[in-house]
């Protein structure tokens, strides 16, 4: 193997960040060492899961923190990283909001979802969150119905969920008629409101089963009884079944449109905000050649050389469940978390709660302000050692410390890369304050992470 | 400990800030970014697309078959005659229809009474996109004609005066891409009253120092944030944000609040125009317009009923509150929406809602403004063919307007595709 396939402690923890949520220290010295295909293969290598979230009873509080604490545990946790990393991805990409759907049983069955086929099939994963109960909820699938046809869906799922609302040479992917077509075609589904478990299924009587025309001026365009499934769960053949008709869209180039517009998402997700030309027609090529199997599209892409490259290393803000993932992972902070999610929430990423149905903005707007300050508040709290938020931070101080090996202790232990001015800066303010006397215990080392945390350089991966 | 928060925003060294003594001062911070003498403006975005015809509501058939077609478009969703009698505001100004605003917005219709309220009918662009996040963004950025471009119209305004100085303020955290700006910074804040840092001023005053570093790239930017959000923790939570008698007294989170904080902002500056916060541009969004399901036609505690109502509320609240510190005459506040609402409802029964339509409304609030009705309302007649109503009004005449009158700027230099022919909705100073 050439040198440069094998992972360095840089390379570690960049794929542990982007594909995890970060590592402890001993965590990550595991993936030193290995190829970048052992250590990918090590992140795919996980069960799809059916997990959704705690006992119905705990969801029945009106309280929404129980079950974001109990996904970011999930998170926390080494043995699932990437498993969840793409279950928050596809929550943000199929968003539903807890204020418009109101049942938490929904909402956790939805999550299962993204864990269940998260990393299997686009195609399933489509076709099981076009029939799931919160999204019929959210954007009104379940009020669409033969005689009463609602856009709502029918719109973000081309638009949001699939292939973008133009594409790169700024040609429409789709025209209204489109929408109302789709539309007609997704009527129907329903679900028995007085059962807790999912019950979805395909009601004939609210099914528009009139001639559709999807596409219409394309040549990939299709037309007849255009629907999903019937009405005993089977799925309409490929000719007539308008999430396949998706998946066949080609942009005015003859490509792939909806390979290309998940391709730029996952990139800018797991490593730069931009992808080039080249990159998008190479991974969106293996994504088809998969037949749209998620994890094989993963693999091409966390295998990339780009994915590797300088342009791609802390090129992006970290959303804030990553800034307090990493935080609390690499510092080995334990207790009950309590207050976790409510700190999230504060830097801006209430769980279930995202801003709309395009999820969440990435990037600059995550240190908005008040955004920023909830992070160094967040800081704060860790460092204060007070128990009752449920964050137990233990600072060890060897005998022979100094304010040099604290310092260059903390920002490897912290995976941070500053300039030797910060660093210099961050030494001269432990030194201070009378080092080693108990009120230099008390505040003046606990300070030192909050400083660390409040950096720049620790906002970016 | 203080520091000179516009050498600290520069960039200077930290430690030439910290050792500047207690100077808060910023007498001339009310610059030409604010517009002519000392004009603010508030944004309040109806996120979602809000429903022009229910919204105002047609009357009779004066000129056109409005109302008849109205509630034959809208079954289970008309407002009905009887509740309106109280809500009258002048007719059409093209076709002579009678129109009244929806019941629940008695607020705004004593303002409206008062002239204070103008009412901008038809409003949008041609061709304009049903997407939420297309069509918002041809709003934020005041221009149809791209879709990548990251400044807002009001973010350019700043860029022709930069000074190094935030004088944007979005409430609810994000910064709205109203402000998205090349040179001016705008501020994300949740609440004013709670944006302090916590912990000792040694820790924060290595924060300080910290950030005032030099760096690259997104670091910069990124140290940058940290710079202005350190020093408006400094500046924000000694702003009085409550006990002084806003009629938002008691609002204790969302628009309410932020609406409150706004007229605590401009009391405080005031009342201390030696200290004064330097913002001229606030935006608020709510959320919630979206009603494709369930809007509702009367009942004030749920869909787009209880919308308006809680929008009625604030603004009619925020509008005392500028009556009592004497800072009507310099504020106007701008109401606006993606777009409007299909003419027909799409369900029926108490499912009955409305998917996204083109035509929608703006209307803008103060003492500058022209009160009355303007544009026109589409006539209900004549639906396009995806049943949508008529744009009858560009909404950048608006922006026009408000940049040239208001703001005492140059549309031309803000908007491209400028000069707009201006809406008369500003009254000279």
């Amino acid at each position: 193997l050439p040198a440069s396939d094998i992972l360095d402690e840089r390379d570690a923890m960049h794929l542990l960040r982007r594909a995890g949520f970060g590592a402890s220290p001993r965590e990550r010295a595991r993936f030193v060492g290995l190829s970048r295909a052992e250590a990918v293969d090590a992140l795919l290598a996980v069960k799809p899961s059916a997990a959704r979230g705690p006992a119905s009873s705990v969801l029945d509080t009106r309280s929404l923190r129980r079950l974001q604490l109990w996904w970011l545990r999930r998170m926390l946790s080494p043995r699932y990283r990437l498993q969840e990393k793409m279950a928050l991805f596809w929550h943000d990409h199929f968003p539903s909001e807890a204020g418009v759907v109101g049942d938490q049983g929904a909402l956790a069955e939805q999550n299962a979802l993204f864990r269940l086929h998260g990393l299997g099939s686009f195609r399933t994963l489509v076709h099981q969150v076009t029939r799931n109960r919160a999204m019929l909820d959210y954007l009104d699938g379940v009020r669409s119905r033969v005689d009463e046809i609602n856009e709502n869906y029918a719109r973000e799922l081309m638009e949001l969920f699939t292939l973008g609302p133009r594409d790169e040479d700024g040609f429409d992917n789709y025209t209204q008629q489109d929408v109302v077509e789709l539309a007609r075609a997704l009527t129907g589904f329903t679900y028995d409101r007085s059962l807790k478990k999912s019950s979805v299924y395909l009601d004939p009587l609210r099914f528009d089963a009139g001639t559709k025309q999807l596409f219409a001026s394309r040549p990939f365009g299709v037309s007849g009884v255009l629907g999903v499934e019937h009405e005993d769960g089977t799925p309409f053949p490929p000719e007539t079944n308008v999430l396949d008709a998706l998946f066949a869209h080609r942009d005015t180039q003859g490509r792939p449109t909806l390979a290309r517009f998940l391709v730029r998402k996952l990139w800018a997700w797991f490593a730069t905000p931009e992808a080039g030309e080249a990159l998008v027609d190479e991974l969106s090529a293996a994504f088809v050649a998969s037949d749209y199997e998620i994890a094989a599209l993963l693999r091409a892409l966390l295998l990339h050389d780009a994915f590797y490259g300088e342009e791609a290393r802390r090129s992006t803000t970290k959303n804030p469940v990553e800034f307090a993932t990493q935080a609390l992972l690499a510092l080995g902070v334990k207790g009950s978390l309590k207050e976790l999610a409510d700190r999230i929430a504060r830097m801006g990423m209430d769980l279930f709660a995202p801003p709309g149905v395009e999820g969440w903005q990435h990037g600059s707007a995550w240190l908005a302000t008040s955004r920023y300050l909830a992070r160094i508040e967040f800081a704060h709290l860790l460092a204060s050692g007070w128990s009752k938020s449920g964050f137990k931070l233990k600072l060890k101080l060897p005998v022979d410390a100094t304010p040099v090996s604290l310092v260059d202790g903390a920002l490897a232990q912290l995976d941070l890369e500053v300039s030797d001015a910060t660093r210099e800066r961050l030494i001269a303010y432990l030194a201070d304050g009378g080092f080693g006397s108990e009120s230099w215990l008390q505040t003046r080392y606990p300070g030192l992470f909050v400083l660390l945390l409040g950096l720049p350089e620790f906002q970016v991966h | 400990m203080r520091i000179t928060r516009r050498g600290f925003l520069k960039g200077a060294t930290a430690s030439a800030v910290l050792s500047g003594a207690h100077v808060l001062g910023l007498a001339s911070r009310a610059s030409a970014a604010e517009g002519a003498s000392g004009a603010v403006l508030v944004l309040v975005n109806l996120a979602g697309g809000n429903d022009l015809l229910n919204t105002v509501v047609p009357l009779d058939d004066v000129g056109a078959p409005q109302r008849t077609r109205y509630q034959q478009l809208r079954p289970d969703l008309a407002v009905p005659l009887s509740s309106l009698g109280a809500m009258t505001v002048d007719d059409d100004p093209v076709l002579g229809t009678g129109l009244a605003l929806h019941p629940s917005l008695t607020g705004l219709k004593q303002l409206y009474g008062e002239g204070r309220v103008a009412l901008v009918l038809g409003a949008g662009i041609a061709g304009g996109s049903l997407s939420h996040f297309e069509a918002e963004k041809v709003w934020f950025f005041g221009r149809p004609d791209v879709l990548t471009d990251d400044s807002g119209w009001v973010g350019r305004q700043l860029d022709l005066v930069p000074d190094g100085l935030p004088h944007a303020v979005s409430f609810g955290g994000v910064v709205s891409p109203v402000f998205g700006s090349h040179l001016a910074d705008a501020l994300g804040v949740g609440s004013i009253a709670s944006f302090g840092v916590s912990g000792p001023p040694a820790r924060t005053a290595a924060l300080h120092d910290l950030l005032a570093e030099a760096r690259n790239g997104l670091f910069e930017r990124v140290a940058r944030s940290g710079r202005i959000l350190i020093d408006q923790a400094e500046f924000l939570p000694s702003v009085a944000s409550t006990g002084w008698g806003s009629s938002l007294e008691a609002e204790e989170s969302g628009p309410g609040r932020a609406l409150r904080e706004i007229a605590s902002l401009l009391r405080h500056d005031l009342l201390h125009p030696g200290a004064a916060s330097g913002f001229g541009f606030y935006h608020v969004r709510i959320a919630g317009y979206d009603t494709h399901s369930r809007q509702g036609v009367l009942d004030t505690t749920r869909g787009h009923p209880q919308l308006l109502f809680d929008l009625s509320r604030w603004l009619h609240g925020f509008q005392q509150d500028l009556d009592a510190i004497g800072a009507a005459d310099r504020v106007v506040t701008l109401v606006y929406s993606e777009f409007g609402r299909r003419a027909a409802q799409n369900a029926s029964g108490s499912d009955a809602g409305t998917d996204h339509g083109t035509g929608g409304l703006m209307l803008l609030l103060g003492d500058r403004v022209v009160g009355g009705v303007h544009g026109a309302m589409p006539r209900l007649d004549q639906l396009d063919a995806g049943g949508n109503l008529a744009v009858t009004t560009d909404f950048r005449r608006v922006y026009a307007a408000l940049i040239d009158d208001f703001l005492g700027g140059d549309q031309t230099a803000v908007l491209p595709g400028a000069p707009f022919a201006k809406l008369p909705l500003i009254q000279p100073a």
